[in-house]
């Protein structure tokens, strides 16, 4: 298919890499994902590890998808010569999820240390989406300084953060929800998530009835 | 005797502000004084199992938001700060102009001019550069923000984890006890923490007992 798109797709040391999980996965499933590049950072493999009990050896993707998949391609974030260090490389754009707010420091300011701030480099360069889920509460001044700089280089600054209109009842429904949001921000619209209409909420709904 | 002031305002999120409010509750020597927004009465209709006037009954005093006669009004009545939960992004921008235009834009501007303490609770995703300009405005001038974003470190494994979890964290920007929230201590200490106990429910019963 023509307009099946190559994502690169991040997972750097913070908190929530079961969101990580559900976004991989999402995108893995999707008809109009042809291709993802994966890069995971040293800290995001310890936590992946941490999170999930799991080891922290082996190829990135079994360790975040529990198996391999043929669509997923696994790059070193040591390797700074791997394919999405060039914007010749194809891709549509990049997501960091979760986004350690030390790689938003090094992204807003070039410092391309590792194949993932360089890849983030190239898709503001290349002005593609970039699309950072940052999770850290409290922000600093320095975090706030550096995500407006990402967003006024072309960047999304998209915080881990849940909705509550759809009065979600289980972790797992506030992560799914999130990705179902944040996939149809990168306009890969899902069919099944709760869309704001103003007055139907349950707790709502319970109280008219009643 | 401590003394808070709650402003809720019309974002997503208010089971936070309602969790908060039960939570000080719970200590004797807390004086809380809230004001919701109109339209923070309709997120707590919408999005919480109580009615705004059960809210109100949590607070020792509570305002109208249009009373910008109020006690709080004034940098003569001593508190030790002021916490906006949820803090919607109209009310970010308002409070970073000093558009001081219902109590609770008032209580705050009040309590910068004071140079108290004030902590914003956004719950937007993503971010615009208009929304991450005002707050970095803002922390610029010594404000804290701390996103509704949800740890993992916590293992949640409830909506009131969450909840819980951040009620914590806004205990300790108050310097309030909080004996029961659980911290990071690094990988082996979680490891260990994790599997001697089991998530307890921090605080008072609540949203997920109904």
């Amino acid at each position: 298919m023509a307009d099946q798109r190559n994502v690169t797709f991040a997972i750097t040391g913070a908190g929530g890499t079961r969101v990580a999980r559900y976004v991989l996965e999402s995108l893995v499933k999707d008809d109009r994902v042809e291709r993802v590049d994966l890069i995971v950072s040293a800290t995001g493999r310890k936590i992946i590890a941490h999170e999930t009990g799991l080891d922290s050896v082996g190829e990135a993707v079994e360790m975040v998808l529990g198996g391999p998949s043929p669509k997923v391609v696994n790059w070193d974030p040591e390797d700074l010569a791997g394919g999405p260090t060039s914007g010749s490389y194809p891709s549509w754009g990049m997501l960091v999820v979760p986004c350690a707010l030390g790689v938003v420091g090094r992204i807003a300011h070039g410092t391309a240390n590792t194949l993932i701030e360089r890849a983030a480099d190239v898709t503001l360069k290349e002005r593609r989406p970039l699309i950072l889920c940052v999770r850290e509460t409290p922000f600093n001044l320095i975090h706030l300084r550096n995500m407006t700089q990402i967003t006024e280089a072309g960047g999304t600054i998209y915080p881990v953060i849940p909705t509550f209109y759809n009065l979600p009842s289980s972790v797992d429904q506030v992560y799914e929800e999130f990705t179902a949001r944040l996939l149809g921000f990168l306009g890969l619209p899902q069919t099944d998530y709760y869309t704001y209409s103003g007055d139907e909420t349950p707790a709502h709904r319970d109280r008219v009835e009643s | 005797m401590p003394r808070l002031i709650v402003g809720m305002t019309g974002a997503s999120g208010a089971a936070l502000g309602v969790r908060l409010l039960e939570a000080l509750r719970q200590l004797p020597d807390v004086e809380t004084h809230l004001v919701m927004s109109r339209w923070a009465r309709t997120t707590i209709e919408l999005e919480t199992p109580y009615t705004a006037g059960e809210v109100a009954k949590l607070a020792n005093v509570t305002y109208r938001p249009g009373d910008q006669a109020a006690a709080i009004s004034s940098g003569s009545f001593q508190t030790d700060g002021m916490v906006v939960v949820p803090c919607s992004m109209k009310t970010v921008a308002g409070i970073r102009t000093g558009y001081a235009d219902n109590l609770i834009g008032r209580a705050a501007d009040v309590v910068l001019k004071e140079r108290r303490r004030l902590l914003l609770i956004p719950r937007e995703t993503p971010l615009s550069e208009i929304h991450l300009d005002n707050l970095l405005a803002l922390a610029r001038m010594g404000v804290t923000i701390l996103p509704l974003m949800p740890a993992f470190y916590n293992n949640p494994t409830s909506i009131d984890d969450i909840l819980d979890h951040l009620v914590a964290r806004v205990f300790d920007q108050f310097g309030l006890p909080a004996p029961h929230a659980h911290r990071w201590q690094g990988v082996h200490t979680a490891r260990t923490a994790d599997s001697a106990t089991t998530t307890q429910s921090t605080l008072t019963g609540g949203l997920g007992q109904r």
